[in-house]
């Protein structure tokens, strides 16, 4: 057979799609979502190709910081790249941002059609979602590779960067915007054609929830950037209050975890039972999961139990509201596990642990996923460290908190994007995945990888090494004769990913360029659920219901915050030290 | 909503941990005297070196037989950059930045807080062992920031300055 060869577009000049009637083919999206066309596939291929771009980048920037923990500084050797920090930055925005969020833009769409079987309410939006993202990536990354942005990627004022830096970021967050609009639409045309009350399909709620969810976190760091910081690099603005922007980057700085780890659980929770032969088990308690990370978004104050313009009150507050996250953590490591064990038995596996290894670890997304989800019950139980009130004294800042994320979004969200595209980059090619093998032993390789360099960094962490440092060459190094080990374990780690990282790309690029396209019929692999819908209740589908009380929740608990805080101490012109 | 026997008694085991988890934290406050930062005053950050006590950073000895250190912190430096102490000494540490974010991390102690421009962090530590503890900037302030090291001398009564 023939598959129709996709146009190679480029983002920023689509070809003008003919209104085309539906491709008839027998693989991937031709068959398993009515009504869609090449045309509302291209964003999220290109989505997804930027993501990838993102990931690449920050790999590379990786490699470079593992080899400085080892004590060799290959900037000075490096193209473009001047220092450390430049690359550290590099290396922030490409994964926090860019990776994470067009990952998000091509895979929530994508979910969202797949569920309410149905096209994109507009392919406008979608396509401009897609030219921000990838103008705003291009945008950020000239500022930081000519070196006009080394902030990193938290930009903590009073550092100021280039403003093409801020518009960067900024143009990538309306990119999510644009995304989740289009799927609210999409929504509300799929409502016009059901009856009254029909359940919205739990794998289109599960995406609309988490990007909600994304709406009210950014609404933050975008006060942030558009009043304050934007035109105060444009010279509008002489002065800004370094601590109040650092509480409202941190509004959004804690949700956007969330935001790089949902498209996650939405696989987890939606297709991975489906790819191991299990069913997921409540239709209502997955909807009560996504619910809770909309409604307990205002905690962004443990980040910032250290900071000394918060009271104590906002503190202990944002502590328990934080510990009350665990809770749907632990829901859906019960709903998943329950899932996965279910599959498990159902392949022959016996007992309380021999399901384990019935499970497909031989199918490359399956055992990528299942890797990433070993490492974020490590990354979880750390995370409760991090929130800990005063046991964060003994971590804040230091490379315990770099162990812990590499583990959560480095790994648990990184490495089951890779699980997914194992079946979505041949989903929405044609492409037959190239060396399946490779693809097994690639997360294998990242996972043994990232439990040397997590414990690395743990280990030094709690010894007092600081994040986000060139370490080697700190004036106190020397004086931490205990810290060499950790570092250099960290160091090796580091390229042990890396290497990992590689193989990812050359199964990436083998499929993409490959010949051999797919014969068999080939479909998003939905879960079946053992209590669906109809045994959940209602409200918890009233999206409007759940973004009103998470919009008060965040005014009274943000509100607490700034009333202590006022008024604004706007007194730091801008300062580039670097 | 259906909860399967299993899923209630894991989650009720969840929630019995999480409340020992909060009440072993709340036991560090009132039994162990942990403290976070607070408020306390506001400067204005061009103004620190004229503003007391930034305009003499260093060390004074109060009444109670503590001690009042005051550092300025800059890109990238610790003013004063060395600081020494008798054993035993409890040190009320008043921080505040002239220009960027720092963050000071003293290692075996629990020392660690965020030092922002405009912001005058306080803390209280005691230093239990003759030895040098180090102080450390852990949050990127530019193309130095690596340098920004200070230590802590703690020498034993006889040789206290």
């Amino acid at each position: 057979m023939t598959l129709l060869e996709d146009p190679p577009a480029s983002p920023s000049e689509p070809e003008p799609e003919p209104e085309s009637e539906p491709v008839k083919s027998a693989t991937g999206w031709r068959v398993d979502i009515p009504d869609v066309t090449a045309a509302d596939m291209r964003p999220v291929k290109w989505q997804l190709y930027l993501s990838f771009i993102g990931l690449g980048l920050g790999i590379l920037m990786g490699l470079l910081q593992a080899f400085e923990r080892n004590g060799q500084n290959l900037y000075d050797e490096a193209p473009v790249l001047q220092t450390y920090y430049q690359g550290l930055t590099l290396h922030g925005v490409a994964l926090a941002l860019v990776f994470t969020f067009c990952f998000a833009n091509a895979l929530m769409p994508l979910l969202t059609m797949r569920g309410l079987q149905r096209p994109m309410a507009s392919r406008a939006i979608a396509n401009t979602g897609l030219y921000l993202a990838w103008i705003g990536t291009g945008l950020a990354a000239w500022a930081i590779l000519a070196n006009k942005a080394t902030v990193l990627f938290t930009f903590y004022a009073p550092l100021q960067a280039t403003p093409a830096f801020y518009v960067g970021a900024v143009f990538l967050v309306v990119s999510t915007w644009m995304t989740t609009l289009n799927m609210l639409l999409t929504l509300r045309q799929w409502r016009r054609d059901q009856p009254r009350g029909t359940r919205i399909p739990l794998v289109a709620f599960a995406c609309l929830v988490s990007m909600l969810m994304w709406v009210l976190a950014s609404t933050g760091i975008a006060a942030e950037v558009l009043y304050w910081l934007l035109p105060w690099s444009l010279g509008w603005r002489d002065m800004v209050d370094p601590q109040f922007t650092r509480i409202l980057f941190w509004f959004t700085g804690h949700p956007i975890v969330y935001f790089w780890l949902l498209p996650i659980y939405v696989s987890w929770y939606c297709l991975l039972p489906s790819q191991v032969g299990g069913k997921l088990y409540s239709d209502g308690l997955t909807r009560l999961a996504f619910i809770s990370f909309l409604v307990l978004l205002p905690v962004g104050v443990h980040h910032q139990f250290t900071d000394p313009g918060i009271p104590l009150s906002s503190k202990t507050l944002q502590w328990l509201l934080t510990f009350g996250i665990f809770y749907p953590s632990m829901i859906t490591a019960f709903s998943v596990f329950a899932a996965l064990e279910q599959g498990g038995k159902k392949r022959g596996g016996k007992g309380w642990f021999g399901w384990i290894f019935k499970l497909p670890w031989h199918d490359p997304s399956v055992n990528a996923q299942l890797l990433a989800g070993l490492a974020f019950m490590l990354g979880g139980a750390s995370g409760l460290i991090n929130a800990s009130y005063t046991v964060n004294l003994v971590v804040h800042n230091t490379s315990f908190i770099v162990g812990h994320f590499h583990l959560t979004v480095g790994t648990a969200v990184a490495l089951s994007i890779m699980g997914i595209s194992y079946w979505l980059v041949p989903y929405l090619t044609g492409k037959r995945l190239f060396a399946p093998g490779l693809a097994v032993a690639q997360a294998w390789i990242w996972w043994i990888g990232v439990m040397i360099f997590a414990r690395g960094q743990m280990w030094g962490g709690v010894d007092g090494v600081p994040r986000r440092t060139q370490l080697r060459d700190a004036a106190y190094y020397a004086d931490h004769p205990g810290w060499h080990w950790p570092t250099l374990m960290t160091a090796i780690g580091g390229m042990i990913m890396f290497i990992g990282g590689v193989c990812f790309f050359v199964v990436l690029f083998g499929t993409i360029f490959s010949k051999r396209v797919v014969t068999e019929r080939q479909e998003i692999p939905i879960t079946d659920v053992e209590h669906g819908p109809k045994e959940s209740w209602r409200v918890l589908d009233s999206l409007g219901t759940w973004v009103t009380i998470a919009v008060v929740l965040s005014i009274l608990v943000y509100g607490e915050v700034i009333a202590h805080y006022w008024p604004i101490n706007s007194v730091s012109p801008g300062f580039r030290l670097w | 909503m259906k909860v399967e026997r299993y899923e209630r008694y894991f989650l009720i085991v969840v929630a019995v941990f999480l409340g020992l988890a909060i009440g072993a934290l709340v036991a560090t406050v009132t039994q162990d005297h942990a403290s976070l930062p607070e408020p306390s005053d506001r400067v204005d950050p061009q103004l620190v070196r004229s503003t007391p006590p930034f305009d003499a950073p260093g060390v004074r000895e109060l009444d109670n037989g503590e001690y009042e250190v005051v550092i300025v912190a800059q890109a990238w430096q610790w003013d004063p950059v060395e600081v020494t102490l008798p054993v035993g000494a409890t040190a009320n540490l008043r921080v505040t930045s002239v220009d960027v974010v720092h963050g000071m991390r003293v290692p075996d102690t629990n020392v660690n807080a965020m030092v922002i421009p405009g912001q005058v962090t306080e803390v209280t530590v005691t230093f239990d062992e003759a030895k040098d503890y180090s102080l450390i900037c852990h949050e990127y302030c530019g193309i130095g920031h690596h340098n920004m090291g200070g230590v802590f001398h703690i020498v034993d009564e006889e040789s206290a300055p």
